[in-house]
């Protein structure tokens, strides 16, 4: 029963009152509702107001770490084709770690040598442990034919890039907040594995060693190198990625035209595409929130 | 509700037709208000027992005392009653007088309460005796009608007179007269169950609620007492004639006896002297071992012949231990023949084992001894194919392409080079043993023939053992790489799921493991997973050779159990005479009797003798009559709890378990488990003394075989 039908309510009904307790209050029906109803709600309250230049340039992210992945696939291929021999490929390896050595030193703000001595351990104890595992690895995979290799390894990269953390790193410089996620822990072991596959094609020692450093090192280390020239300054992460997607293109294309026309295809995908979509889809967003909502606790609030 | 009275009666009782009024002993059993078993145990005749009459109570109270003690528990040996001729037209004759003569003469005594019933009057302390017994429980007075049943035997049948029953009398009662044969010690008895499903009873499904509310019923009958008693007739009816003075003379022709015991005696020193020539050899033995028990040779060879241990100890003990067990004279002085049946076949268990066994190691030593060359030539050719054609043949085909695997070459060229190099220095170690070895087998077949079968089986199941020892370490090699593997693969499986696994609470906990230890378990996955093929074949190859091995020494070890354990005196004496292994009863009904309708139910009466159409005039009962009849132990019954005993270490899970071990990399199982016959102290006797234990055992059997002859002649 409405309180609007009957102008005069008798006296002794009382007001409907807005109560969590009590019981059922005589005279109103156990869902009735009044004029306040809903006045407290509040629409899209957390969504966040998205600017297309903005999310392709945030996209920028993705299609550059899509073009790490493939220059590494790229390296995978002329080794297997014999066309880059174990030298090459170490001097290779020596280079990256240099210049990765050197753009940590250069957009890393506190650095101490401790931090230095102890990534210089790591690395070695890691270079190591690689080098005593090589022959084990060299002929691990013999019985199995390649198209089976080679299927394993491109779905092990697929659910890398699907699982990967692209807003992070995983690798974190020591003194980040969280801890790396499940999620891209698995995302490393599928890459760490799909290179350890790769690695059992090759003829000798020394190419298995020189191959799975090579690899590793850009799986694990690339993503720190980056986030720290996105922290350091954007316009140089911008400027960076735009030159290895052109250094890529060219590889690709020289490659092979299929894969240039695919590769072509990502990028613009997720450059443009995927922004465009996703602000014509955010207008449909509808977000409700009220006092009904379960109380968050928050501990990053800084005071 | 009619009191229901079930008779017991022995069928000699009935052969004859008796001329003048008896005495009964036996027990009452009752347990309910309603219905009672009265087990008659024998007759005495009334004139003789009247010499008695002194000392009656004080006689049936050490009778009493004699019996089995459960059954003075539940029911004390007691005169039961009497009973009195009958002539066929059904008129009693009461010295010389007509019935309706007594009921006269009771009528006009209305004090004296008790002769109005018809009782027969006893003189002296018996009437004291019947008073007492009317006043306590209960007393029986039986008349008796003739009836020719041929067929079994049976003259005629007790029919009960009335019964004093707590101070009532009683004439209107169900009656159920059922005729056993008297059990002896050597004949027959009757058993309710089979002796040890007692003690072994499994706990097999739940009951459900009704079965147990129907055991805490009070049950209606004590069959258990009154099987009991049956079994104690005998022995209470020899005990009442020797109170009573009455001798039986053996009918024996002295020559035959006197020759009979001079066997007796020259087969008890013979074997006497043999057992204590075995025994001197077996104490030197033990002395020798007391001085090198502290070396390490010994405990060493000990863990290697460990079968052989345990097998010479229980041979020690039986030959140690047999006189012990054949002197147990309980035998006279059990009242229950079932009980005595028991001890006899306990007392004749452990030497009759000893000499099966010793036969058979005669049979195959001897059978050895003259085929050694011929043996020998064949376990080395054996030895020899063995090791070529699967040992060496298996490996070399695994570090190839076994069955189209594909499997790492390196680590196969590793575990296949390893375990040719072990095959080769064993077979290098074994050509030393090899010119050895007809001797043995003549150690062996020697070993046979003087101390039996079973010792040197077990022998050869510890050379088998020492003989594949390369087998056994390799498998258990392979065994812990494999194991390993496994472990490692799981764990780091569950690194990549991100749980951890909690051994406090056997749990699978979710832990967040650091970016090193992803790298680190991801780069050792992959390897350990994909020569996991190689290694798997490797142990199946291993495993299939140990457990080939493993079963013959298994088969072997049953054949040793079932040795020991079969019980060869219940076979043999079930195949002279079974009637001595009863199992369970069952009643031949001959003739029933109601009183509603005149017509009798069974039609196996002589046509001669219509005892019931008299029957109804003055008495309102239901009879019937039964024989009490046996069933008898097939050997399989009698035998295959023995075995089952053998064997209750190895369960129905065992096979399973196993398999599931093996699957996983444990150990494989080398013995079934089989319990043996368990080991007792070691006896330090005089040699004298042990070979006049010996001979007084033997003369003991037979002083009891002459008892129970003459006692049934």
């Amino acid at each position: 029963m409405d309180t609007n039908i009957s102008g005069d309510s008798s006296p002794t009904r009382p007001k409907w009152r807005k109560v969590a307790y009590g019981g059922m209050q005589p005279g109103f029906d156990d869902n009735h509702t009044d004029e306040t109803f809903l006045e407290d709600m509040v629409m899209n309250a957390n969504v966040v107001k998205r600017n297309i230049l903005k999310v392709m340039q945030d996209s920028v992210s993705i299609s550059q770490y899509l073009c790490i992945v493939s220059l590494v696939v790229l390296v995978w291929t002329y080794t297997l084709r014999s066309t880059l021999n174990e030298n090459s490929l170490l001097l290779l390896d020596i280079s990256l770690l240099g210049s990765g050595f050197l753009i940590l030193l250069l957009t890393e703000e506190m650095l101490s040598l401790n931090l230095l001595l102890h990534y210089v351990l790591n690395v070695s104890f890691f270079t190591t442990g690689l080098y005593v595992l090589a022959p084990i690895y060299q002929t691990l995979t013999r019985s199995i034919s390649s198209d089976s290799i080679w299927a394993v390894t491109v779905s092990l990269l697929l659910l890398h890039l699907f699982l990967h953390d692209y807003s992070g790193s995983t690798i974190r410089a020591p003194g980040a907040l969280k801890n790396p996620n499940l999620t891209s822990c698995i995302s490393l072991n599928a890459s760490i594995v799909a290179s350890v596959f790769i690695a059992s094609r090759l003829p000798s020692r020394l190419h298995v060693f020189a191959i799975m450093l090579f690899s590793l090192q850009v799986f694990l280390f690339a993503p720190l190198v980056t986030y720290c020239i996105k922290k350091y300054s954007f316009r140089l992460h911008l400027l960076f990625s735009f030159g290895l997607m052109a250094v890529t293109l060219a590889f690709v294309y020289s490659l092979h035209c299929l894969l240039f026309v695919l590769l072509v295809g990502m990028l613009v995908f997720v450059n443009v595409v995927c922004p465009y979509w996703l602000i014509r889809i955010q207008e449909y967003k509808f977000e409700i929130n009220g006092p009904w909502d379960e109380a968050k606790l928050c501990f990053d609030i800084t005071d | 509700m009619r009191r229901k009275c079930r008779i017991w009666w022995p069928k000699p009782l009935s052969s004859t037709l008796p001329s003048t009024y008896n005495l009964l002993f036996g027990w009452f059993v009752s347990c309910s208000s309603d219905s009672v078993d009265i087990v008659v145990a024998f007759a005495s005749n009334h004139e003789s027992s009247s010499n008695l009459q002194s000392s009656f109570q004080e006689i049936l109270h050490s009778i009493n005392g004699n019996m089995h003690v459960s059954l003075q528990g539940k029911s004390k040996f007691s005169l039961l009653g009497q009973y009195r001729p009958c002539l066929s037209n059904g008129q009693v004759f009461y010295n010389g007088a007509e019935e309706d003569d007594v009921r006269k003469s009771c009528a006009h005594s209305i004090d004296d309460v008790s002769e109005c019933c018809g009782c027969l009057k006893l003189d002296g302390l018996l009437d004291q005796c019947r008073q007492t017994s009317i006043e306590n429980d209960y007393w029986i007075e039986l008349a008796y009608d003739s009836l020719h049943l041929n067929a079994w035997g049976i003259c005629w049948i007790p029919k009960l007179h009335h019964i004093h029953w707590n101070r009532e009398i009683l004439s209107q009662f169900d009656d159920h007269v059922i005729f056993y044969e008297t059990p002896t010690f050597g004949g027959h008895h009757f058993s309710l169950r089979f002796w040890n499903s007692s003690e072994h009873e499994k706990p097999s499904l739940k009951k459900p609620q009704w079965v147990d509310e129907l055991q805490q019923k009070q049950p209606l009958n004590d069959l258990d007492t009154v099987i009991l008693a049956i079994n104690s007739a005998t022995a209470a009816k020899k005990f009442f004639e020797r109170h009573d003075g009455l001798k039986r003379s053996s009918a024996n022709i002295p020559i035959i006896w006197m020759f009979c015991t001079f066997t007796w005696h020259i087969l008890a020193v013979s074997i006497a002297s043999l057992s204590t020539i075995f025994y001197i050899f077996l104490q030197f033995f033990h002395y020798i071992l007391n001085f090198g028990s502290q070396a390490w040779v010994y405990s060493a060879s000990a863990k290697a012949f460990s079968n052989t241990w345990i097998n010479i100890r229980i041979r020690c003990c039986q030959i140690l231990y047999w006189p012990i067990f054949l002197q147990d004279n309980d035998l006279r002085s059990q009242s229950s023949v079932e009980c005595a049946e028991k001890v006899a076949l306990h007392k004749h268990s452990m030497w009759s084992s000893l000499v099966v066994d010793i036969l058979l190691g005669d049979l195959i030593g001897l059978a050895l001894l003259f085929h050694t060359e011929s043996v020998c030539l064949w376990i080395s050719n054996f030895a020899c194919n063995f090791t070529n054609e699967l040992l060496r043949s298996g490996c070399v085909w695994l570090m190839g392409v076994p069955a189209g695997f594909k499997l790492n070459i390196e680590l196969a060229g590793v575990l296949g080079m390893i375990s040719l190099n072990t095959i080769q220095i064993w077979s290098t170690l074994w050509i030393f043993v090899g010119s050895l070895f007809i001797y043995l087998i003549k150690v062996l077949a020697t070993l046979a023939i003087l101390f039996g079968l079973t010792i040197s089986a077990a022998l050869v199941i510890d050379m088998i053992a020492i003989a594949t020892l390369h087998v056994s370490t390799l498998h258990w090699l392979i065994s812990i790489l494999y194991s390993q593997q496994l472990h490692t693969l799981a764990a780091l499986w569950r690194l990549f799921r991100g749980r951890k696994w909690n051994p406090l609470r056997q749990r699978l906990d979710s832990f967040d493991y650091n970016v090193k230890q992803h790298v680190v378990g991801s780069l050792l996955f992959t390897p350990l997973l994909l020569l996991l093929p190689t290694t798997s074949v490797f142990y199946i190859f291993f495993t299939i050779m140990k457990t080939v091995i493993s079963l013959s020494c298994m088969f072997i070890e049953v054949i040793i159990s079932v040795i020991h354990a079969t019980p060869y005196i219940k076979i043999v004496l079930r195949l002279i005479k079974p009637r001595r292994f009863p199992l369970g009863i069952w009643f031949e009904s001959i003739a029933c009797h109601n009183s509603s309708s005149d017509s009798s139910c069974s039609a196996h009466i002589d046509k001669n003798s219509l005892p019931f159409e008299e029957a109804p005039q003055r008495e309102d009962i239901n009879r019937m009559i039964s024989i009490l009849h046996s069933n008898y132990l097939s050997i399989g019954q009698m035998v295959l709890p023995h075995y089952r005993k053998a064997f209750s270490g190895v369960s129905r899970s065992y096979f399973a378990t196993s398999v599931f071990g093996l699957l996983s990399g444990n150990k494989v199982a080398s013995t079934l488990g089989a319990t043996l016959p368990s080991t007792m102290p070691w006896l330090y006797v005089p040699y004298k003394e042990y070979w006049c234990l010996c001979r007084n055992s033997i003369l003991g059997c037979m002083v009891d075989c002459n008892y129970y002859r003459c006692r049934d002649s």
